[in-house]
């Protein structure tokens, strides 16, 4: 089993796939900055002309507002999550599909057990997408706290939207709001790691690259769009997973209940029924 | 030759997949027939439904996004479903085409890289136009059921139920206004096949995917996916999405990605393309 993980991540690693989308994620968390640090010095300038009764109730920018997935003003973070589902799947769901197209499975079973290799890649999988995500926000995190203060939320700005109203783990966002970040940031990781999966999953039933690849993403626009024609807002994925909560009522148990069922549908299909066929 | 080719592997033969749009379709017709029937138990539907208002429906996309009235904002899912299954259709058929099945066998025969290349632009315009055509159908299908009358006028109206505008338009204007939706979604699958040609398919789907996440949240004419955003056209909203300007700027993407894709493929190693996807 280890024998097979390592060569997993060992591709994994060495894709050049996989650098990409994390090079993706990276270009728009600097373009979000940019754009936020000439928004800031346009403000200081004009409360250095006019002081800051300009500026009407004024509380400075902070880490909490302005880190991508807290930042609600900007297409960049809005857009970058949309992208999270592709970028996701890029680096390393088609390799079962191509290992299955062109012969490589058939290779690497006489190496290795059976069991081994589909754990292993369900693994793997799983982590690439989890990776990029995880990379990307925290990449993204760390530019802002060195542009923007800690300074905590203060829910009668309106400036920190999860701080609002019923929104999911308001408290912990008031009082511990690092922590909260941190939180969604492994939420984000683990379900996009998950549509990684689901790409994978894909690759049962297609040989075409390209359709076991974006396969999750359009299965994940999908469902968002059925949620949303029944107006259940709250249940949707492309909502819930934005970490400033764009509607109310958002329930953890709604997350994990959604991550349950993917996650035990794709090992049912992948680690049960694909991994009984027999290959040759 | 290639173009019969393309037309029978292409669309005959994988016919499926154009079930997507009439699913889409179906379920915007719903959420019409839902909004309609609340407009007039609130007493705010001023007349009957029409046709046109049901495509408009179907068609609209969600007002701009404004960060200070986010509650306010809707996600355009129906459209981005409909960009995403027309980029899931195009970016499966050419090139995969050239590397996995025998199109490579069908390019020799042909004996013309640049009349491969004019057959797969000509093939991703059918496609596209089969696309609306289908969901055209399925709405007209839909208001033949609902009881609703078919015409081509879009009367004025201060129903929330409906897309109009401060005339009742006809005519010319009225194709202008939506033929925007199908020539976007032509622009978007040219530029798509180009990067995918210079890149992988998936590429092409994801700056698709891109060009429509910058399009929902600016109100910019460059974020070309607003031009098939008919709510916000200069005509319905407050903004600098003018029809003409719209198409022109559409069929100079549209021209731009095909002569680049021409002059690329003329010098494309297509065996290093082979081994690369």
């Amino acid at each position: 089993m280890s024998s097979a993980l390592r060569h997993e991540f060992y591709r994994l690693f060495h894709s050049k796939a996989f650098y990409f989308s994390i090079a993706v994620g990276v270009f728009f968390s600097i373009w979000l900055l940019s754009e936020q640090l000439v928004e800031m010095e346009n403000n200081r300038l004009l409360i250095e002309k006019y002081g800051s009764i300009k500026q009407g109730l004024y509380y400075p920018e902070s880490v909490f507002n302005r880190f991508i997935g807290l930042d609600y003003l900007h297409k960049q973070s809005q857009t970058l999550y949309m992208l999270f589902p592709i970028l996701a799947s890029i680096p390393y769901s088609a390799s079962y599909c191509i290992d299955k197209k062109s012969g490589y499975l058939k290779n690497l079973l006489t190496r290795e057990r059976k069991n081994n290799y589909f754990t292993a890649k369900f693994i793997t999988v799983f982590f690439s997408g989890f990776f990029v995500v995880f990379i990307t926000l925290c990449f993204s995190l760390v530019i802002t706290m060195m542009f923007f203060p800690l300074l905590p939320p203060e829910a009668l700005t309106a400036e920190f939207p999860a701080a609002l109203g019923n929104s999911m783990f308001k408290e912990l966002f008031i009082d511990y709001p690092l922590l909260y970040t941190f939180i969604y940031i492994l939420i984000d990781s683990v379900f996009f790691g998950l549509i990684a999966v689901i790409s994978m999953t894909a690759g049962m039933i297609t040989s075409f690259s390209f359709v076991s690849l974006s396969s999750g993403t359009i299965l994940y626009y999908f469902v968002s769009y059925i949620i949303s024609a029944l107006k259940l807002n709250s249940y949707n994925p492309s909502v819930f997973l934005i970490p400033f909560q764009p509607y109310e009522n958002i329930r953890f148990t709604f997350i994990a209940a959604e991550t349950a069922i993917i996650l035990i549908v794709c090992i049912y299909l992948f680690l049960k029924e694909e991994a009984k066929k027999d290959v040759l | 030759m290639y173009y019969k080719y393309d037309l029978k592997n292409g669309i005959l033969y994988d016919k499926n997949k154009f079930i997507i749009p009439i699913i889409i379709t179906i379920i915007a017709c719903i959420g019409f027939n839902s909004e309609f029937q609340s407009a007039i138990k609130s007493g705010y539907a001023d007349r009957e439904a029409e046709f046109i208002d049901v495509l408009m429906y179907v068609l609209k996309g969600e007002k701009p996004f404004d960060p200070y009235n986010n509650e306010d904002f809707k996600f355009p899912f129906s459209w981005l479903i409909n960009q995403l299954s027309i980029a899931f259709i195009i970016g499966k058929y050419p090139l995969s085409e050239l590397y996995d099945n025998h199109g490579a066998f069908v390019l020799i025969k042909g004996g013309s890289r640049r009349k491969w290349v004019l057959s797969k632009y000509l093939w991703i315009v059918t496609v596209c136009i089969i696309y609306y055509l289908l969901i055209l159908m399925t709405i007209l299908i839909f208001c033949k059921i609902s009881g609703f009358a078919v015409s081509l006028e879009l009367k004025t109206s201060q129903s929330f139920a409906f897309l109009t505008a401060s005339k009742t338009f006809t005519g010319i204007k009225l194709i202008k206004i939506l033929l925007l939706p199908l020539f976007t979604s032509i622009a978007l699958s040219f530029m798509q096949t180009a990067i995918s040609l210079v890149f992988q398919s998936v590429y092409g789907f994801a700056f698709v995917l891109g060009v429509c996440g910058i399009s929902i949240y600016s109100n910019s004419i460059w974020a070309i996916g607003n031009c098939s955003l008919l709510m916000r056209n200069e005509q319905f909203n407050y903004s600098d999405i003018n029809t003409d300007k719209a198409l022109i700027l559409l069929c100079t993407i549209i021209i731009i990605s095909f002569l680049f894709s021409i002059i690329y493929f003329d010098r494309y190693d297509i065996l290093r393309g082979r081994r690369e996807n």
